[in-house]
């Protein structure tokens, strides 16, 4: 059959038909053209949902990795709200660390410093959020399992909000933001009325995000050509982010790049933002939902502030925050007294804190215990779960126990300690040089395993 | 529903295709059964205005068979201006409530009112058929005849404008659809699908880089400046181009052969020919409906001039209630009568003007201005709209990334004696950007568009009749690489990888451009 005989007349149409004799075309040449389509794009789609499936680039199927293909994860990272809200209940982890970046990077589930009665661990930090979202993603753990132990990392930045943020909200974290929305849908929550409409399309969605998606094609792709990249990052199964990909970047700017970078950032957030009345802050009724909740299950918590590179404490004293941060403090060991818990004190000068930066020029030397002022290395993160796990504190104590009644004696010893190491260290030194005290002696760093 | 998602690709395309089949010998049956799928994909968005549209249908169904019953310029004008005035309201009332109150000092506010969906569409539509049944339409449409005719999903949401002479007599006529047709359709549904998700959606975020981030509009560097909107003037390119292939390629798969919409606006040497190729129907509709009726170019160049400014003007107002869009419509219509002047003032010229090197100038002139005028379109407000222009001028000086820079060594510091400085911006980003643009500009300048690449299988109406074809622009300025399809093993090969890759896109769905208007 002829296809459209009347465009004859069309004068470029007619020069090409004299030229090629395929114009005119009959129904089965299109009912074969069809077929091949539908054919080759299911082929095709099953090629590519297998492949995806196989390398798993955001750990959302648990696949066993394979050396050289799909061992490491580094597109993981990127995908942390989804990969770990799956990849926490693939198993029954007696131990969940909660917190935002600073647990992700610091707090191996597999460290030494963990007695392995706590053990298997999961690593449930998320990167930019407050402990609203840490709540979330326990009561998701809750649903599939009870956890035995929690470890809680709170941070005073997350106190902290944006001028135009209602009180609702905690500071560094708009709250079920649309941004956010697939988060909150693929959580389980307690609340029975919630528990199973709004997750399932959610989870479709991420079950086909992660395998007929161009970004997973193409970051499958990634995942197999970085394995042999000695630099390349990686999340564990259970959850932590190595930090590996800091490397990368002290090799071609230097540590105290990545400090002046940080601080410069810390700095801003501490000017511009304002500190809630406490009583109004989300960020501590979280805290203090997530101790209820804890309690009721029965579940122990150990709560603790992050070990701030003595940088930090210095921009908070500079931008005068540094009364809000020991009242929020106070507030927090007011909290887990309440719920019959204990706060641990890491944000004070000690040899680990006041560590030195590297030189500007040094492209080498990673520092032993931070990547930069905000994010503690593991091998910090080691000592820290050491602290909250050691019964018989023989360990050098990097962590002090805190109660609303000797809060105000340590506070003062800390602000003794500021007053030293600020004396010690005026601020043009603060990036480059550590706080050198009586009693301790400068920690090595480590050099770059070439 | 949007076109480049799971639930219309998967779900109502290939139900509405197979319902069509089924009742392929029912004619009534059929047009219910389509004005069926077509209500339920409006309603899917927000059934709330489903009400709305029908009754804006049967009001104007009506309306237009009493004015060919009697034809009254009463009842025309009371239909129009009901049409007007429902618009106004969704659309427009806030703005001027806003504005009255802001020249008052008064602090009421009108309230935020939901823009049902298509509005803009439908109402043109809809005014053109009662404007048209005054003049003496002939024929007369069962109702659910006009309903399919207004709500067509393919072309419902985001156009093209149909006119009634186009669509009636194919939904009067409506044959089975072959298998040509679906050839041809799912080929131009697939390019569609490509240009919108992968081509507009990849090269969005260098486009939101600068547009949403207030603090990246106030100092924009030049080169940042130009990189940021020469993004956007991609990507709505594709977005619409894309938009407009989805919407043809699925209607055809019906055997119905929409109006073109799109062809080449890039490859256009004057503003005036850059509206015969962009948004085609719209134009179409505003030349009818208002420039002619306004006086055209019938009473002199003052007259003329004064009418292109009115249209330009409603033309930007109709895409949105902003004085963005104002001033957009503003700088077209003076573009145009820039155009006119320079064109009355050269008429000697004529010779000059066929040459490459006067036709390249010409083309180029086009583009940079068509991009100066997205700036306003896209812009949140006039001052970030000109902070962004006053960057791409060179107000903010001329820098590129450290990183980049760094790597280019010696030349650095040749940079740094005329001015050029080094930024914090992500080098990466930036040579990201600059290959978007380079990759897209070749697409733009060296391929054929869709139409022509299907050219011999009528893929739009225009390609139905040889009155309609003598009328189509040509290819414009540039090379061409001379594509063009048949069902061949290659092709099916080719489109079927990028049907694939447009699918593999819509894991992170975004909405068109155009479905704001």
């Amino acid at each position: 059959m002829t296809a459209y005989g009347e465009l004859k007349k069309d004068a470029d149409l007619e020069e090409a038909m004299a030229r090629r004799i395929e114009f005119s075309i009959s129904d089965s040449d299109c009912r074969g053209y069809l077929y091949r389509v539908a054919m080759m794009l299911t082929l095709l789609s099953l090629l590519v949902a297998g492949f995806n499936v196989a390398i798993d680039p955001y750990l959302r199927f648990g696949i066993p990795r394979y050396t050289g293909f799909s061992f490491f994860k580094p597109k993981a990272i990127r995908q942390v709200r989804m990969a770990k809200a799956y990849g926490v209940v693939r198993n029954e982890y007696k131990t969940i660390f909660l917190g935002n970046s600073r647990v992700d990077i610091g707090l191996d589930p597999d460290s030494e410093g963990l007695p392995d009665a706590f053990k298997p661990a999961y690593n449930l930090g998320q990167p930019g959020g407050g402990t609203e979202i840490a709540l979330a993603y326990l009561e998701h753990v809750i649903v599939h399992h009870k956890p035995s132990t929690v470890v809680l990392g709170v941070d005073f930045l997350n106190v902290l909000r944006k001028p135009g943020d209602s009180g609702q909200r905690s500071g560094t974290v708009a709250i079920k933001s649309t941004d956010e929305s697939p988060m909150w849908a693929r959580l389980r929550s307690l609340d029975e009325t919630k528990k199973f409409a709004p997750g399932f399309p959610q989870r479709l969605t991420d079950a086909t995000a992660s395998t007929l998606s161009l970004s997973a094609l193409s970051d499958s792709i990634l995942t197999v050509l970085l394995q042999s990249n000695p630099y390349v990052a990686n999340m564990t199964d259970a959850g932590f982010n190595s930090g590996e990909a800091f490397r990368n970047l002290i090799r071609s700017e230097g540590q105290a790049s990545l400090f002046e970078q940080k601080n410069a950032e810390y700095d801003d957030k501490c000017r511009e933002r304002i500190f809630p009345p406490l009583e109004e802050s989300q960020e501590i009724r979280a805290i203090e939902s997530l101790l209820r909740l804890c309690k009721r299950r029965e579940i122990r918590i150990e709560v603790y502030t992050h070990p701030y590179h003595a940088d930090i404490l210095r921009i908070l004293n500079a931008t005068d925050r540094w009364v809000e941060f020991e009242n929020w403090k106070l507030k927090v060991s007011q909290l887990c007294q309440d719920y019959d818990t204990r706060l641990w004190d890491f944000s004070w000068y000690n040899d680990s804190t006041t560590e030195a930066v590297p030189v500007p020029s040094d492209r080498e030397t990673v520092m032993r215990w931070y990547w930069e002022s905000g994010h503690y290395r593991s091998t910090l993160g080691d000592e820290l779960l050491e602290t909250l796990f050691d019964s018989t504190q023989k360990k050098r104590s990097i962590g002090k126990v805190v109660s609303p009644e000797t809060m105000p004696s340590w506070l003062e010893q800390i602000r003794d300690q500021r007053r030293a190491y600020e004396s010690a260290r005026p601020k043009s030194e603060s990036n480059t040089s550590g706080y050198l005290s009586t009693s301790t002696q400068p920690i090595p760093s480590t050099r770059i395993i070439q | 529903m949007l076109f480049n998602s799971y639930e219309f690709i998967f779900l109502l395309l290939p139900i509405a295709l197979i319902g069509n089949r089924i009742l392929s010998e029912n004619y009534s049956a059929r047009i219910v059964w389509l004005l069926s799928c077509s209500l339920f994909f409006y309603a899917w968005w927000n059934p709330v205005y489903l009400p709305l549209l029908l009754s804006t249908i049967a009001f104007n169904y009506f309306v237009g068979a009493h004015l060919r019953a009697k034809p009254t310029k009463l009842v025309l004008v009371a239909g129009v201006a009901t049409n007007l005035a429902l618009i106004g309201y969704f659309k427009y009332a806030g703005f001027i409530a806003d504005n009255i109150a802001s020249l008052t000092g008064s602090e009421t506010h009108f309230g935020d009112i939901a823009l049902p969906l298509a509005i803009s569409f439908f109402t043109f539509q809809q005014i053109a058929y009662l404007a048209d049944c005054y003049s003496g339409l002939p024929q007369r449409y069962r109702p659910t005849e006009y309903g399919l005719f207004v709500s067509f999903f393919p072309q419902l949401i985001a156009g093209p404008i149909v006119h009634h002479a186009e669509m009636m007599p194919q939904i009067k006529s409506i044959r089975r659809s072959t298998a040509v047709d679906k050839s041809v359709g799912l080929t131009i549904f697939a390019l569609g699908l490509f240009k919108k998700a992968v081509l507009a959606d990849g090269i969005a975020p260098y486009a939101n880089g600068l547009f949403d981030d207030p603090q990246a509009c106030q100092s924009a560097t030049l080169v940042h400046a130009w990189i940021g909107v020469l993004a956007y003037g991609f990507q709505i390119y594709f977005d619409f181009s894309g938009y407009s292939d989805m919407a043809i390629g699925a209607a055809r798969m019906f055997g119905i052969k929409l109006p073109l919409n799109f062809f080449a606006p890039y490859r256009s040497e004057s503003i005036s020919e850059f509206w015969r190729r962009w948004h085609m129907t719209l134009s179409r509709f505003l030349r009818d409906y208002l420039y002619i009726p306004l006086g055209g170019n019938r009473r002199g160049n003052a007259r003329r001039y004064r009418n292109l400014m009115i249209t330009m003007l409603l033309g930007g107002l109709w895409h949105g209630a902003g004085w963005t869009f104002v001033l957009w419509g503003a700088l077209h219509g003076g573009y145009l009568v820039i155009q006119h002047g320079w064109s009355h003032q050269t008429k000697q010229l004529s010779r000059v003007k066929q040459t490459w090197v006067y036709r390249l100038f010409a083309c180029a002139t086009t583009f940079i201005a068509v991009q100066f005028a997205w700036v306003y379109f896209r812009a949140t407000s006039l001052e970030t709209a000109n902070q962004i222009v006053g960057g791409m001028i060179g107000s903010n000086g001329i820098s590129l990334p450290h990183a980049l820079l760094n790597r280019l060594g010696g030349i650095s510091r040749q940079l740094a004696i005329f001015g050029i400085n080094g930024d914090s911006a992500s080098g990466t980003n930036f040579v990201m950007a600059l290959g978007w643009i380079g990759g897209l500009s070749l697409i733009v300048w060296l391929l054929p568009t869709t139409q022509s690449f299907m050219r011999r299988f009528q893929p739009a109406w225009e390609y139905t009749s040889q009155s309609t074809i003598s009328r189509l622009p040509d290819a414009g300025f540039g090379p061409v690489i001379p594509l063009t399809w048949t069902p061949s093993l290659a092709w099916s090969l080719l489109i079927s990888l990028v049907a694939l890759v447009g699918i593999l896109s819509l894991a992170e769905v975004s909405e068109f451009l155009y479905f704001q208007f």
